[in-house]
């Protein structure tokens, strides 16, 4: 016989696999400190919709990279006590959750502990700075429904002639993640570099094999990036593919063509053991893949502004 | 007498040539955690390359912009990684880690410390 406890857990992973069946798959199952199997099912199951939210909405945009777009998910304004007293149809929508229980009530009542610490850090900086701006990932939970995480901007608004400021705290729909932009790199800018508008990239990923074979290629090259990569005609041919599908396939599928995604991959490794060793370039060179220093140097230069040795000063440095 | 290196996050030292890590209680690894940790431990190393005896059982959740950096830029100077814990969720967790993030370089799972140390003997 299950305890009121586990019926609770149990009852959390349907409700999120009931909310992905609905595409619904930025909501999380609160964690909790038990160590068994129905736990074990509670991470597998956030893993999977933290998994799907992220690579149905890549794959979703693969063939349309001029869409892609940041907008508004959820609003809320606060008045200066933190108080909600305004939130868009978005927020009753996504915290499923009525009007009368949101209004009036104080922010950090709709987080999950986890960010209730997170929040009354802000609200000291909000109460401190008149004008403050931030953006921090938050988790939404009311009463014990699964937890809503986003990524918010928390703004406070001077109003002309009020003498209290106002809290705006708004939440976006993330930009594409994969692996390959964990750094950040701006998504408009390589939207603009890589696909230009008058020229559309060929539709080569027809099916599941072909996505196989491109991202097989993709850790491949990352295995080894301190060894010279073949030609794409016998890289293509070592994973059972042709030049032109390795060649355009790896464009549409990561955004960037195989050459500069390796000297991409070999140049954050490099920056980060001059950042953190004391190695001589020449070994870091060597450790990355590049032929020559003076290969190395240029391309690294190229990238981050300044020579490996100049990288090294500041960041020991700062 | 060993010498150990006590950071934010996690605790290093180096004993009989494997690089001992140990997390540190951390509820939610994220992207921020991971570069620091990953940086700590090059610096640890000075320069040599070691197999690593990795403690997670302080890792309660994980985003997974951060264990894809743990997978890819963890293995910066390893040899080989062998993953110590012994909870009931960690097969799920590190199972999923391994199919998703794929690690660059040889990873296992090990419930017992003498065994994953057999394993990081072969990389020595």
């Amino acid at each position: 016989m299950l305890s009121e406890l586990d019926k609770t857990r149990i009852n959390n992973i349907c409700r999120l696999l009931l909310a992905m069946v609905e595409g619904k798959f930025s909501f999380q199952i609160e964690r909790n400190n038990i160590d068994d199997e129905i736990e074990s099912l509670v991470i597998l199951v956030n893993l999977m919709a933290e998994e799907m939210n992220q690579t149905l909405r890549y794959y979703s945009q693969l063939n349309s990279p001029e869409s892609i777009l940041q907008f508004v998910q959820m609003v809320f304004i606060l008045d200066h006590n933190f108080q909600i007293i305004h939130v868009n149809n978005d927020v009753i929508k996504n915290l499923n959750t009525d009007r009368k229980n949101i209004i009036d009530q104080s922010f950090i009542q709709i987080l999950s502990p986890a960010s209730k610490s997170n929040w009354k850090q802000i609200a000291n900086n909000l109460l401190l700075n008149k004008h403050y701006e931030v953006n921090q990932k938050l988790q939404f939970q009311i009463d014990n429904n699964l937890i809503k995480e986003a990524i918010c901007n928390i703004t406070s608004v001077c109003h002309k002639g009020a003498d209290q400021e106002f809290i705006l705290v708004t939440s976006f729909q993330s930009k594409t993640q994969s692996q390959f932009i964990e750094d950040g790199l701006n998504l408009d800018h390589r939207t603009t570099e890589h696909f230009p508008k008058q020229k559309k990239p060929p539709n080569i990923l027809k099916n599941a094999h072909d996505i196989r074979i491109i991202t097989s290629i993709h850790d491949y090259i990352l295995q080894h990036l301190e060894a010279p990569l073949p030609s794409l005609k016998i890289l293509a041919h070592n994973f059972g593919t042709n030049e032109y599908k390795l060649k355009y396939g790896f464009k549409q599928l990561y955004h960037i063509t195989v050459f500069k995604f390796l000297i991409d991959e070999r140049l954050k490794k490099a920056s980060l053991l001059i950042e953190n060793t004391s190695l001589p370039m020449k070994r870091i060179a060597v450790l990355t893949g590049f032929k020559s220093i003076a290969h190395f140097s240029k391309v690294f230069k190229k990238k981050y502004g300044c020579s490996p040795k100049t990288f090294r000063r500041l960041t020991t440095s700062s | 007498m060993k010498d150990i290196y006590d950071t934010v996050y996690a605790k290093f030292w180096i004993h009989q040539g494997i690089l001992h890590c140990i997390y540190k209680e951390i509820e939610f690894l994220d992207l921020a955690m991971a570069q620091s940790i990953v940086r700590e431990r090059i610096q640890v190393q000075q320069d040599i390359s070691y197999p690593i005896f990795c403690d997670l059982r302080g890792v309660k959740n994980s985003e997974k912009s951060a264990r894809a950096y743990l997978a890819k830029n963890g293995s910066v100077l390893a040899k080989a990684v062998a993953i110590f814990d012994d909870r009931c969720v960690a097969e799920v967790m590190l199972q999923f880690y391994f199919t998703k993030s794929k690690p660059l370089v040889p990873s296992k799972l090990f419930n017992d410390y003498q065994q994953a140390i057999a394993f990081l003997q072969h990389y020595k």
